[in-house]
């Protein structure tokens, strides 16, 4: 299908959550999945629902595969129970959760599975004691999620995930370069052949190889700015894809306007960063509401940790970076930019953790 | 409910069915992001709409009472984002990562981005009144010793609209202080009325990542 079939399966944009989730007659052809939802997006937005503030997490089992792997910056997990126990574990930290969907940007793809990137504002309280977060603050957390998911007969086959986790845990005024330490001396314990995974999508990201865009789609104009970026370092053309006044939104509460603040972002990391490969795992766009559109892609970048700026004295190691950005286009310009990368993740890499990663310098 | 009613509702730190779930506020470099944290920011600090200049279409509204302006995001009526200018945050503002960058990008310094396609709610023969605009709040801004304005927003035409402008503020002094802030303008005729994020810049919470 093309990226704007189907307009009546319409973006969460602008709608109130009661018109979301209003029950009604399917929209969309969904072999196999619940007659309760909708269109795809109604299945992501409702199943989310349902898991998380109706606290039916047992539902995980009827929406993940059995052997499913989501993959985030700190690791792949596998298995439907994974997800249960990973649920049930975050809700007894913030039982007060709201996830609230930001936006569905959906494909349906080549092999005919459905795939989704949901941008979420996870709203909470830290009412319990968390590994990540630490004894109960009592303070409230709000960081953006990205999920992305490639979904078939109702299940969810296969999920990546980022998480703006520097945010959260410098919300609750913890130390997140305190904490990558320590899990990065967790990592060193145990069998470091756990950690392959990492050494494997470095490998992958360095092979290259982007997902094919058709001509004419959307997706093609910031998946240009991003490879014009970090492949041939050309950061101002790259920039050009942005409207002058552009609203740039990155992890960590990088918050600016411009073609020039995007440029900062994009030169903080590409600066400690040498052997820099770029990878463009994944792209959709669907329509928005005033004539809008919204783009969603996943991208990999891996670099040696070389320079220093931002992430303190170069360490030499492999690093790995899984993005995902949500772009609002109009007029063909770029006016939004939502980029988010768990920067814990890459701090406890450069605390030399998630091993192996080989030294360099 | 009309907007103006809906935004009054606002205002006073309630949440009336228009507010979306999804909505954002940003106020004195403050990001209070869904219904609760949107109330508590208003209750702290409510405002009454009484008496303000109103400016509105299908995809903005915009108000200015006193010393302060108000700009939203509207999707058939419901509000989907929010902006306060002239305010102080409610709490203190999260850490971040600063990002250094160039605002102008060339040698010859710019003062207003914007770009009129960026805003089909916007006249061509507007275009003149939203660079004033924006200029004259760069005039006014006592820290313009390096003061650039991005208009992110704007509507109407050269007789009467609004707009809503992202500034960006270094001070001159020897250890220079930066930052964002914003700008609520509307004109109507020969009135102009601009209220914009006051000095100084919000909180310095930038913080050193890593080692």
């Amino acid at each position: 299908m093309r990226w704007n079939d189907l307009p009546e399966v319409r973006s969460p944009v602008g709608r109130p959550i009661v018109d979301v989730l209003a029950d009604g007659p399917r929209r969309q052809d969904l072999p196999g999945y619940e007659p309760v939802y909708r269109d795809f997006v109604d299945y992501i937005m409702r199943c989310t629902h349902r898991i998380w503030e109706e606290k039916n997490i047992g539902l995980c089992r009827t929406h993940y595969a059995d052997d499913v792997v989501m993959h985030t910056l700190a690791g792949p997990g596998v298995g439907a129970e994974s997800v249960v126990q990973g649920t049930i574990g975050a809700l007894g930290m913030s039982s007060d959760r709201q996830v609230i969907g930001q936006d569905v940007v959906w494909s349906e793809d080549a092999d005919g599975t459905l795939y989704s990137s949901h941008r979420i504002n996870g709203q909470m309280t830290h009412m319990g004691d968390d590994a990540m977060l630490g004894a109960a603050t009592f303070r409230g957390t709000g960081a953006t999620t990205i999920a992305d998911c490639a979904c078939r007969a109702n299940c969810i086959v296969e999920e990546w995930l980022v998480r703006d986790n520097w945010r959260a845990v410098a919300q609750v005024g913890g130390d997140p370069w305190a904490l990558a330490q320590t899990q990065a001396a967790a990592d060193k314990a145990g069998d470091p052949a756990r950690h392959r995974w990492r050494t494997d999508a470095i490998a992958v990201v360095r092979r290259g190889r982007d997902v094919a865009i058709e001509d004419g789609h959307p997706a093609a104009i910031p998946a240009a700015m991003l490879a014009r970026a970090f492949r041939d370092d050309m950061f101002g053309d790259a920039a050009a894809a942005l409207s002058p006044a552009a609203e740039i939104r990155w992890p960590s509460m990088r918050h600016g306007h411009g073609r020039g603040f995007w440029i900062g972002c994009a030169t903080q990391l590409r600066s400690v960063l040498h052997d820099v490969a770029f990878r463009l795992d994944h792209a959709a766009a669907r329509p928005l509401p005033h004539g809008d559109v919204a783009v969603a892609l996943r991208w990999s970048i891996a670099g040696r940790h070389a320079g220093g700026g931002v992430w303190g004295t170069p360490t030499g190691r492999d690093v790995l970076i899984m993005a995902m950005s949500h772009y609002r286009l109009r007029v063909g310009a770029i006016v939004e930019d939502v980029t988010v990368f768990d920067e814990l993740a890459v701090l406890r890499q450069i605390a030399g953790g998630v091993m192996p990663g080989e030294l360099h310098v | 409910m009309s907007a103006l009613d809906a935004m009054a509702a606002v205002a006073r730190g309630e949440a009336p069915p228009q507010l979306l779930g999804a909505c954002r506020l940003e106020v004195g470099g403050f990001d209070a992001f869904g219904i609760e944290a949107i109330g508590d920011a208003f209750r702290h600090d409510p405002v009454a709409l009484a008496g303000a200049m109103i400016a509105e279409d299908v995809m903005n509204f915009a108000a200015i009472v006193e010393d302060q302006g108000l700009f939203a995001d509207l999707y058939d009526g419901n509000i989907g984002r929010l902006w306060r200018a002239g305010r102080p945050a409610p709490h203190m503002n999260e850490p971040f990562v600063a990002v250094p960058f160039d605002p102008d990008l060339r040698q010859e310094r710019g003062d207003i981005e914007f770009a009129g396609s960026d805003h089909p709610g916007l006249a061509d023969d507007a275009d003149v009144r939203v660079r004033e605009t924006g200029l004259a709040i760069l005039a006014r801004d006592p820290t313009a010793w390096r003061s650039r304005a991005f208009c992110i927003r704007a509507f109407g035409t050269a007789a009467h609209g609004a707009a809503l402008f992202a500034l960006y503020r270094m001070s001159g002094d020897r250890v220079r202080v930066s930052g964002f802030g914003y700008a609520v303008a509307i004109w109507d005729g020969s009135i102009s009325r601009v209220t914009l994020d006051t000095v100084p810049l919000p909180g310095d919470r930038r913080v050193r990542i890593a080692g």
